[in-house]
This record gives C-alpha cells, structure tokens and sequence, in this order.
C-alpha cells in the first residue's frame, strides 16, 4: 500500500528524469535512443538562463525580506497583546488562502497605478517581483517562527532577565538561539515557495524578466522537446536539496 | 544579601484580586516559606518580587532600595524557576556564568566564580555539558549555582522541589536549607507542600485566596493557628462548632461543654474549637483526671505505618484520633469497626479559631 503511494508520487519524477534522456526530437515513446543533448540545450535557451538567474535573485530577495519581517511580526504576535492582533494576523496570513494568480492580478492592477502616479516601473522589475513573492514568504515565516516561538519556554528568557541581561540581551543570547531553527527553516521554505511559484508571478514578468517557471511554460506553448523535461529535473534537483536541508532544521511534515 | 520589605502588595486582573494586601518583612538572612493551596497567588507575590509581574498597588524595598518601579533586570534577585529554565543551547559552565558575563566580570574571575559556585552545588566535574544530558536532579543544582554566582540580594524559589522524586526532594530540600545558612541567604521560598515548608523555613506565611492567614515560626502555626483556615491547612484539625459560653468554656452545638485554657488569646467573631488528631486519645473508660471526655464509636480503622487513624463518630461529628503504634503488630488488632468508647483531650490542647 505504502509502496503503491510512493510509486503514485514518484513516478512522474522518474518518468521525467527518464524523458529527459530519451534522443526523439518530438517526445514520444519508446525512444529512439538515449542522450544528454538536453541538459547541454538548456544552457543554449537564454531564456532558461535568464529565467534561473530572474527566479534565484527574486527567490534570494523574498527570503531575506521575507524573513526579517515575518520574524518580527512573529515575535510581535506572540509576545505582545496590542490591539488588531488578531487583525494583523490574519492579514499575515491572508495571501496564503488568496489564489496566486487572483494576488498576482491585483498587485499587476496595482503596479500599474503605481506606475501612472509616480512613475515608478514595478511591474516585470525585479524589486516589483520580489515584493510579490514577500507577501507570500511573510505567512510561511510568521507560521514557523511563531510556531517556534510558542515552544520555547517564557521562564527561559525571564532567566536571562533575572540575570542581569536587559531586553536586547535577552533577545540576542537567548530568544534568537532558541527560535534559529525556525527561521533557518523559515528561510529555506522561503526561498523554495518562491523559487517554483508560477501562478502569482504570470502577469508580473515580461521580456527579459522572466523568472524560470513561466520560462518553462512559455518554452513549452512552441515546443515538444525533451528539454522541458531535462529543465524540470534541474528545477526538482534544486527545490528537492533545499528540502532536505530544511527538513534538518525542522520536519517539514510538521509545518504545512 | 538584603532585608525585603513587602508594603500592601496587590496585583489584580481585570477584577479578580490574586494578591491582596500583601505586607511582610523579610529580614537579612532569613528563610521564609509562602505555603498556600494551589491559585492563593504564591507565585504571583514572587513574581512581583523578582519583576516579572507589575503590582497594581504597594511597594517592594530590597536593602536599601525601592524597587517598585525597577525592571527584572535591575533587582538583582535570584531566582529558582519550577521547571528550572536552564538556557539549553549553552553548556552547564556558560548557563552559570550567564549572569557574571551580564554583569561584564574579566574571564578570569568569571571562571573562579562559576568553579566555585558549582563546587558549592557539588555538580564541579560537568561543566561541558549540555543542560539536556544532567539528570533532573542536577539541573536542578545548575539552576541554583547559577542563580546563587551573581551574589543576588535575595534568594527567590518557585516550588523547586516539584519535578523531583520524593527521595531526591529529601535530599535537595536538606542541602538548599544548609546552603542557604551557611550562605546567609535571604530566601523566600514557595511551596504548596506544608511539610517542605515546615522543615526548611524559619517563618511560614499562609496564604489563602490571595491574602496573608497567618505569618509565623513552624510551631507557632502549628499549635496556635489563628483561625481555621490556618489549623486544617497546617497539619490536620478536628473542629467543633459553637459559641464561647464563660471563661475557658465553650458550648458546642450539641450542647456538650469543651473545656480550654482561659489564658489562651481568643479570638473575635465566630469561632470553632480545633483539636489535632495526636492529642485525642481514644479508651474504653473515661481516663482520670481528663477534663474533655465525650463518648465516640469507632466508625473506621486505618494503618498508616507509625500510628493508626481512628474515625471517630463524636458529639455528631466525623473526627480523626491518631493512635501511637509504639508496640507493634498487635496495634491494628486493638481496635476494631463499633468499638464503643471515649474520645478524651486536654483543655491546652483545645484551640479556638476563628470561622
Ligand atoms: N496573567 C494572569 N491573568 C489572569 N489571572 C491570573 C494571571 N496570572 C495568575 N492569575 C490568577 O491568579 C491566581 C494566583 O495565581 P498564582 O500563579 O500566583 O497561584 P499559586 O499560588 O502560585 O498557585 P500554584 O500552587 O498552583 O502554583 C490564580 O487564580 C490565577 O488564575
Ligand atoms: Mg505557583
């Protein structure tokens, strides 16, 4: 049973992997004969080039944002009672439930307001991509690092306090070391949600600003080649190691 | 170490009052036990005191200072958390040298001070590990060695024998006591276990509701409780209901007369009479000379290793008479369910208290 389930969930994977070498210039089976030539076409497709180096340095931009101010949020979640808390979490937490390509509609609408009152080209710009993808990191951060927040325990830091160490202190020898994992975690699982995400990000990208997915897709309406496939393993080999380092800070399983 | 003066201490949430009035003096040296049921505000009155719960009124003063307005990290007490709360990213060494390094001590002294402290909690030998590789016992000897380096004004202790088994709390409640007289340590310490707090501290406080009962030595809770709260909260009591009806006599609601000493402080108000089971005897003919003498019908019949428990049907109420098993094995065969007899105490070991 276990079995058939891994099988049902990996299959694909492998089938890709497998197609990825198949010589047939339309896929199609059985192969013809087998090849790397697609993995070396990858890099001769400059829109896979620029769409890795587009996805890495908007992924690398929503995780570093993402984080700092997920993690404050977070900390103001959890340790302080103000009013509209339960407000603000929820707003937090709202791009989660918003469909990507509804969010990713409204911030293009938005962009474009933007763009007519001050002039300022967001839309297919990398700051205007990255800002999409923060909305999106912030929820994942605020839940892990809250979650990691909420298990360490207040007599800890009320120690540190007792001890001498003023609020800072406390926060940088104490509340930091005990929550690092969560937001090691926070900061993989960002850049992972960002790094694959496709919907949010369809009509904030444009000529020469396309991040990998949507180079993949737009790839994918002219052509039938195994490239997409060789393509796609190196996108899985990339999200599936990011993956793994996460889950050594704090099981995945535990989180979504 | 420093005297602690605790003025009308009161800590309310919304309009529920957990410490009321709170008022005590706490001298230089002295170990004084906040013994109460569990919600009477015990830690909240310790809180207060370290700083981690603002008093809504009154005034804390540690030596010479008031502290009232002073943040946690200002008061320089030491505290003993319940569950310990050693910081488990550092190893036992910089758990302990937490508060000298806040306090910016050169190196050198920091590694003669934290030696020294963990010598005196005994644990000198495992300073490399981590917090979650010591037994419950030990953590326990880190959180004190590092509360204690910082040489605080005051000791402060949050039920620290809790997460211990029952022979280890023997042995930690002795060495906390030496400890604490050997350093002259001004300590308050809460507990809800009255026997801890009876063999360690040099004065009691007994707390019920969020308000002081009663503060004084062991033995003067003990034989004069003040009022009922106090003589069933501080061992057990028998109590009798009624109304004083002359000098040294009291009339109890079945009309019997309880004798007891007239020179004994009266308390105002309504009153009980309380009488602690090892003072009743039980016997089948009325003793001579026993003043306090009522007939009684053994109900039931418990071995309770050193004594026996006798319940007692007497003047209409359940009491509990401890008999002495002194000789032995025969002593659960002397007295048996319906046995008929007197239940007998003297007048000094009458008290009255107030309802
Ligand atoms: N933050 C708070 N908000 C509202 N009520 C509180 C708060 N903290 C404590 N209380 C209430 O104050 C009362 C006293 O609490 P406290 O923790 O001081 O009791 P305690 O004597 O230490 O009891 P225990 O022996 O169970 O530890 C309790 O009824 C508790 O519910
Ligand atoms: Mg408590």
């Amino acid at each position: 049973m276990v079995t058939c389930i891994y099988g049902f969930l990996f299959l694909p994977l492998i089938f890709i992997a497998f197609i990825s070498v198949f010589s047939n210039r339309i896929i199609s089976f059985p192969p013809a004969g087998y090849t790397l030539q697609w993995y070396f076409n990858i890099l001769s497709q400059v829109q896979f080039v620029t769409g890795f180096v587009m996805s890495f340095q908007v992924a690398l931009l929503a995780m570093i944002f993402g984080c700092i101010l997920g993690t404050l949020a977070a900390i103001a979640l959890t340790r302080f009672s103000f009013p509209g808390k339960a407000f603000l979490n929820m707003l937090l937490m709202s791009p989660l439930v918003v469909p990507g390509i509804v969010a990713g509609t409204a911030l293009y609408v938005f962009y474009i307001q933007i763009t007519e009152l001050f002039g300022i080209r967001l839309a297919a710009s990398l700051p205007g991509l990255a800002f999409a993808h923060i909305t999106i990191t912030i929820p994942w951060t605020v839940r892990l690092v809250a979650s990691s927040m909420g298990g360490t325990d207040r007599s800890i830091e009320e120690a540190a306090m007792n001890l001498g160490a003023n609020p800072w202190k406390t926060f940088t020898k104490v509340t930091l070391p005990l929550i690092r994992p969560g937001i090691v975690a926070a900061a993989l699982f960002s850049f992972i949600v960002s790094f694959g995400n496709l919907e949010m990000s369809l009509f904030l990208v444009g000529p020469g600003k396309t991040t990998l997915p949507i180079a993949i897709l737009q790839y994918l309406s002219f052509n039938l080649d195994p490239t997409i496939a060789a393509v796609s393993v190196v996108e899985i080999v990339i999200i599936g190691v990011a993956m793994l380092v996460t889950n050594r800070f704090v099981r995945i399983s535990s989180i979504v | 170490m420093a005297k602690v003066q605790l003025r009308n201490l009161t800590k309310r949430y919304g309009d529920f009052v957990a410490v009321d009035d709170f008022s005590l003096d706490v001298a230089d040296g002295e170990f004084v036990a906040l013994l109460g049921p569990s919600g009477c505000g015990k830690t909240t009155t310790l809180r207060m005191i370290a700083g981690f719960v603002e008093a809504s009124t009154g005034e804390i003063r540690i030596g010479e200072r008031d502290v009232t307005e002073y943040p946690p990290y200002r008061r320089n007490t030491g505290m003993v958390f319940q569950g310990y709360a050693l910081f488990p990213h550092m190893t036992v060494f910089e758990n302990v040298a937490f508060g000298l390094r806040m306090r910016r001590l050169g190196a050198a002294e920091t590694h003669e001070r934290v030696a020294q402290a963990l010598k005196l909690v005994r644990l000198d030998g495992h300073v490399d590990r981590m917090p979650r590789q010591l037994s419950g016992g030990q953590q326990q000897r880190v959180a004190l060695a590092r509360a204690l380096v910082v040489q605080p004004d005051v000791f402060l202790l949050d039920e620290p024998l809790s997460n211990l088994d029952a022979k280890l709390r023997q042995e930690v409640r002795l060495e906390i006591r030496q400890l604490q007289q050997a350093l002259g340590l001004t300590t308050i310490f809460v507990t809800h276990d009255q026997e801890e707090a009876l063999t360690m501290a040099d004065r009691l406080v007994v707390m019920d509701r969020g308000a002081i009962q009663q503060v004084g030595s062991p033995a003067e809770l003990y034989d004069r409780p003040v009022n009922r709260f106090v003589a069933d909260f501080i061992g057990h009591s028998n109590f009798f209901n009624g109304r004083v009806c002359g000098p040294g006599e009291f009339k109890m609601d079945t009309g019997a007369i309880v004798r007891f000493d007239p020179e004994a402080a009266t308390p105002q108000g309504d009153v009980s009479v309380a009488v602690r089971p090892e003072r009743i005897s039980f016997g089948h003919s009325p003793a001579a000379g026993t003043i306090n003498c009522f007939e009684a019908e053994i109900e039931a019949v418990t071995f309770a290793g050193p004594r026996l428990d006798l319940i007692l049907r007497c003047e209409g109420d359940r009491i509990i008479a401890h008999v002495h098993n002194s000789d032995g094995n025969v002593a659960t065969e002397r007295h048996h369910v319906g046995e008929q007899g007197f239940a007998m105490w003297s007048p000094s070991s009458t008290r009255l208290v107030s309802r």
